[in-house]
């Protein structure tokens, strides 16, 4: 178990090495982060093509920061930082050009908004389960697009980057007990919009 | 616990969150009660749904795609941030890669000969502007004129606008190694055989493709050895231009004759008695920490390397300055 000061040695001999324009250390540095940030990005701004650019351009922004980089600050957390403050940039632009704003619900089929068990029972499984894969994943983004910034923040960096709630707190400025307000309101909200699943559906489905 | 006690807690409880006895609490609540439990149950099945969710893969060509944006930036910034802007010496150096050594003060530098103890012979070629030769054994001042020498115990001080360019032998009528020149407002002794100091201004030594004839250090032992291309000193800064390995090739001769293989590229290595930085300008900037007694190495393309210097390499005479983090600065001109 590497303790503290063994992570912050470690850390500072990447950044170092990226310093030099080593390219291995580049690659080192995207590696350790990658799965949890795209995941994040994409389901934080709820656009695959976009989360790619600002996953690209976090690290872009990390190589033009490393000189001001404090070494006794955590490299993960900047790094999340960025990306956090990249999407949230993006997410104002992107409601200025919009003309449908974000939060008002969509029709499904019949112009009604398909509560999720009908939604599972009216989809014939596929024999691999990707018909319901495919069903919930429009549901998951659907739902995370109405939730308000703040709360869709706290709720994916929490489930799909997996970070602490100490650490979200850092990087969103928040005190710890704000951020845990946050992922359970956003929760709740989340739990309405998808209706009142039966949990046999879900668990049964994976 | 009652039901709003328990109602505050589902989500948390949901996702994990909560500690042992408030879970257990919990957990014992909803045992008897039903309301509760279908509340639970949809949080649960909520948490469910997102974790069931796949997760976007890692990605081979989402990685190189970063890690090519962050070398292109890293280049950029360095050149933005330890190189001036100023136009490479003639056409000839097309891409050529610009190494910047900033050193701990130290006012010297001398030129060695890899297994040779000979002076260095120094003529001058080519005169323009007002320079002045000081001949130490004279104790006298004289203008300086193509074809006068510069030995052991001279010193040359040239004027703003003023150039000298020597051409460096192994002897009077011996192999040719490479030319010096001597720009602008710049004082420049010659100690003895080997050794130069320069008080102020900067000069420049050009190898012309000789292969490892001449080694470039200050009194701090800051220097750095060029296969090909070369090598300007400032009082506080020792700069490399190393051409192209293409365009390099080219200077040899299209018949590929001399020292330089096919596949072979510059290098270029630098040593140091005192701390600094040495910086490669390229497609691909790097920016190395140099250490006192460390060789490092510079492949134009590859990474810098680092090692230990072996004591036949290390610079004969000179001093060493007194540890000190040195910081890079431009050239003042």
């Amino acid at each position: 178990m590497v303790g503290q000061e063994d992570r912050m040695s470690l850390e500072e001999t990447l950044l170092r090495r990226c310093a030099r324009g080593e390219e291995n250390a580049f690659r080192e540095l995207v590696e350790r982060l990658e799965k949890p940030l795209i995941n994040f990005l994409y389901r934080f701004v709820g656009e695959r093509h976009a989360a790619e650019d600002l996953f690209q351009e976090t690290f872009v922004r990390v190589i033009r920061g490393l000189p001001g980089f404090r070494p006794e600050a955590s490299l993960d957390t900047w790094i999340y930082t960025i990306a956090r403050n990249l999407a949230l940039d993006h997410l104002k632009a992107r409601r200025r050009h919009r003309e449908v704003p974000l939060d008002r619900p969509m029709a499904g089929e019949g112009g009604r908004v398909l509560r999720f068990q009908e939604a599972i029972r009216s989809e014939r499984p596929g024999p691999d389960g990707t018909a319901e894969e495919a069903e919930a994943e429009r549901l998951v983004s659907r739902a995370l697009a109405r939730l308000r910034p703040a709360k869709r923040e706290a709720l994916t960096l929490r489930v799909f980057a997996g970070l602490s709630y100490a650490e979200i707190a850092r990087l969103a400025g928040a005190p710890v007990g704000t951020i845990k307000f946050r992922v359970h309101e956003a929760l709740k909200d989340l739990a309405r919009e998808l209706g009142r699943a039966g949990s046999e559906g879900i668990a049964r489905g994976g | 616990m009652n039901c709003r006690e328990a109602r505050e807690l589902l989500p948390g409880w949901a996702l994990g969150d909560l500690d042992v006895e408030p879970a257990r609490s919990v957990r014992e609540h909803l045992e008897g009660c039903a309301a509760c439990r279908q509340e639970a149950l949809e949080y649960g099945a909520a948490v469910e749904l997102l974790k069931g969710t796949v997760p976007l893969p890692g990605s081979v060509h989402r990685r190189e795609a970063t890690v090519e944006a962050m070398a292109r930036v890293h280049g950029e910034e360095v050149e933005r941030r330890f190189l001036p802007r100023r136009p490479v010496h003639g056409g000839r150096w097309v891409a050529a890669a610009l190494l910047g050594l900033a050193v701990g003060v130290g006012a010297g530098i001398w030129i060695r000969q890899r297994g040779s103890d000979r002076p260095a012979f120094l003529r001058a070629v080519e005169v323009s502007g007002r320079a002045d030769l000081f001949r130490g054994e004279m104790g006298k001042w004289f203008p300086v004129s193509a074809g006068g020498r510069m030995d052991p115990g001279d010193r040359l001080v040239t004027q703003a606008g003023a150039s000298v360019c020597f051409e460096i032998r192994q002897g009077e009528r011996e192999e040719g190694l490479g030319s010096l020149r001597v720009e602008g407002n710049t004082s420049l002794a010659r100690i003895d055989g080997r050794r130069f100091a320069l008080d102020r201004g900067r000069i420049s030594l050009d190898l012309a493709g000789r292969g490892p004839g001449l080694i470039v250090s200050d009194t701090a032992n800051n220097g750095a050895e060029l296969v090909a291309g070369r090598i300007e000193v400032g009082l506080r800064e020792v700069r490399a231009v190393v051409a192209d390995w293409r365009e390099f090739k080219g200077a040899v001769g299209a018949g590929g004759s001399g020292e330089v293989r096919q596949d072979a590229a510059p290098r270029l290595k630098v040593r140091t008695g005192s701390s600094g930085k040495a910086i490669l300008r390229g497609a691909r900037g790097q920016v190395m920490d140099l250490e006192p007694d460390r060789e490092a190495g510079f492949d134009l393309r590859g990474n810098p390397e680092v090692r230990e210097a072996g004591p036949s390499e290390r610079p004969v005479g000179g001093g060493r300055d007194p540890e000190g983090k040195a910081t890079v600065e431009r050239s003042d001109e």
